[in-house]
């Protein structure tokens, strides 16, 4: 039922990306070019001050995922309710569905 | 409590001492009220019931990487070795991510067959016991040090507050009296909501010393900075930081260093486990989402270290930096003894949860699984052997913190390479319908036998990579060689795992 393509919308594809370059700018090379203790920025170090921007990007990419990922099962949840009107049976088969894609 | 009264010195000590009461008694009560609300199964004891909301949730992920060995050994890292210390935050920023993948998986087929461990998920995959049996030693074997550094911290820090007042048995003692307390009454339930109160508590000093420090002794973060490279510690600053002896760090060892710890992050099997725990999907999901929050909460932590670089040199061991830094500074007893219970918090929320998923996992995954097959235990058997392996456990981390003189930081910081070694199996269980038991079991015996070799002898290490890098290589070419080699394994217990 899940192909391939159900299981990696483009936003995950976007979300691996990011988190691809973020990986990289952590350790070397990434982190190679942006190690000196000078300029300061915002009176941290640059080498701190890259990590710290590193992380909130990361952790931005990480909530973006969950609202897309909330938004995506809701609207499919949506739809599996729209197309079968047995009301009951229709709730448990539509947590099924979106249980199905994580 | 008596035992705290017993000769403190007339003053300051007392209020000092006051406050870290009162900051036990709260743990205490916290642990133990939820016990009233759990059923008395083993799915209570220790996955809650599978009803944790997001706030308890997002608290006990959390505190595993607020240990002591962040609020002792971040500083100390920060003082003595600079952006070494980066690697405490670095690991965790793409760590996390794995369990936002596995978790759910996790929680569907522990909902739908009652699993509530690793293991557990890991033997019905491979419809394997030894290898139940295997991940139980390897996990009760690294887990223990880790607690027994738990416990370390805590007599410590009690130790250095009252000036030595506290032997360190004592500091260690009493706290973990009250750590054994709640999570033999409450189970996981205990561990989680007072870490709850713990996690806030620790996060509200860390902020208010990181912030405070810098300005109080340099009149702000950046003058602070400044003041370490005129100082002519520029190269400190410079990453991937210092080694112990102070020699420049390689971009080698750091890089594999925090590439091996992520990787292992999300399958330490305490941690790996809280899946189990969640209330629903999405509860987990978005505890897991807000993980990196509590990386922020590093920064003033590594900030208090960084403090001290120039005002208090040469100061041994680099771990005390943060007690020494509070003795020294002016500040009312209340706020000094407010700092000590946060420490005693970091250490306590980590150790709690340790003990706990180390006397489940023992039992369950180990103990159980010994015995003949067909004589599996009962309920209520099982989870009073669990509580007699909280205390014994327990017990074995207090002879190993009071007694031993082993290099634990050093045995704790191995563990990573072995338990980065669960990673390829636990990856291969849900993503890779192929993997057979012969696979995993070759996988993991051989990445734990790489990482040891390397260990033991590093000089025998081709470029300087973090041994857990080697083991990973190994791991994944048995499983993936051995696993092609065997017979795939029958398509609809690897579908309830893969299509899960």
């Amino acid at each position: 039922m899940a192909s391939s393509r159900q299981n990696f919308p483009w936003y995950r594809r976007v979300f691996f990306g990011i988190m691809l370059i973020v990986q990289l700018a952590i350790i070397w090379p990434g982190f190679a070019l942006f190690s000196a203790a000078e300029p300061l920025i915002l009176g941290f170090p640059l080498s701190f001050a890259w990590l710290i921007a590193m992380l909130l990007l990361g952790f931005a990419a990480f909530v973006g995922l969950y609202v897309l990922d909330n938004r995506r099962e809701d609207a499919a949840e949506e739809e599996l309710k729209a197309a079968m009107p047995s009301p009951e049976k229709n709730a448990g088969d539509a947590a099924a569905q979106t249980e199905g894609r994580s | 409590m008596m035992l705290l009264d017993a000769g403190l010195a007339p003053g300051t000590g007392n209020i000092i001492l006051l406050v870290v009461g009162l900051y036990l008694l709260i743990s205490l009560l916290t642990g133990i009220i939820p016990a009233l609300r759990v059923s008395s199964s083993v799915t209570g004891y220790v996955a809650g019931d599978r009803g944790m909301n997001v706030l308890v949730l997002y608290f006990v992920i959390g505190a595993s990487i607020f240990s002591s060995f962040a609020f002792l050994g971040g500083p100390g890292w920060a003082y003595s070795r600079g952006a070494a210390a980066f690697y405490i935050i670095a690991y965790g920023i793409t760590g996390i991510i794995p369990l936002y993948f596995f978790g759910p998986r996790a929680w569907r087929l522990g909902k739908k067959y009652g699993y509530v461990t690793q293991a557990e998920l890991l033997a019905a995959r491979f419809n394997s016991r030894s290898l139940s049996i295997l991940l139980s030693v390897l996990t009760v074997a690294v887990l223990i040090p880790y607690l027994t550094i738990q416990m370390k911290g805590a007599g410590y820090v009690l130790n250095v507050i009252s000036e030595g007042g506290i032997p360190e048995w004592v500091g260690a003692g009493v706290t973990y009296l009250v750590v054994l307390f709640y999570v033999y009454f409450s189970g996981v339930m205990g561990v989680g909501w007072s870490n709850v109160f713990q996690g806030m508590f620790m996060m509200i000093l860390a902020w208010a010393l990181g912030l405070y420090l810098p300005n109080a002794l340099y009149g702000g973060i950046g003058p602070m900075f400044e003041a370490i490279i005129e100082s002519g510690n520029a190269a400190m600053l410079q990453a991937p930081g210092l080694l112990p002896d102070g020699t420049p760090w390689n971009w080698w060892g750091f890089s594999s260093a925090v590439l091996v710890s992520a990787i292992g992050f999300s399958v330490w099997p305490h941690f790996f486990m809280r899946s189990f725990a969640a209330k629903s999907e999405r509860s987990l999901r978005l505890s897991l989402v807000l993980y990196p929050s509590f990386l922020l909460f590093i920064v003033p932590i590594l900030l208090i270290g960084f403090a001290a670089v120039v005002m208090y040199p040469g100061v041994e061991p680099a771990d005390s930096i943060l007690p020494y830094v509070l003795m020294r500074l002016e500040l009312p007893a209340v706020i000094v003894g407010l700092f000590c219970a946060g420490t005693l918090a970091a250490s306590m929320s980590s150790g709690d949860a340790i003990l706990h998923s180390a006397a489940s996992i023992g039992v369950r995954d180990g103990i159980a699984k010994i015995g003949s097959g067909n004589a599996s235990m009962s309920d209520t058997g099982e989870r009073r052997l669990i509580r007699i392996f909280v205390l014994l456990i327990g017990l074995i981390a207090y002879y190993f913190a009071v007694f031993s003189e082993i290099s634990l930081v050093a045995l704790l910081l191995a563990s990573y390479g072995g338990v980065a070694q669960i990673f390829p199996v636990v990856f291969a269980m849900f993503y890779w319908k192929r993997a057979t038991r012969a696979g995993a079991l070759s996988g993991l015996v051989g990445g734990i036998i790489i990482n040891v070799l390397f260990l033991m002898y590093p000089e025998w290490k081709p470029l300087p990579l973090h041994e857990g890098m080697y083991g990973l290589v190994i791991n994944v070419l048995l499983l993936t060689g051995i696993s092609l080699l065997t017979r795939p394994e029958s398509p609809e217990r690897v579908e309830t795992f893969t299509r899960c």
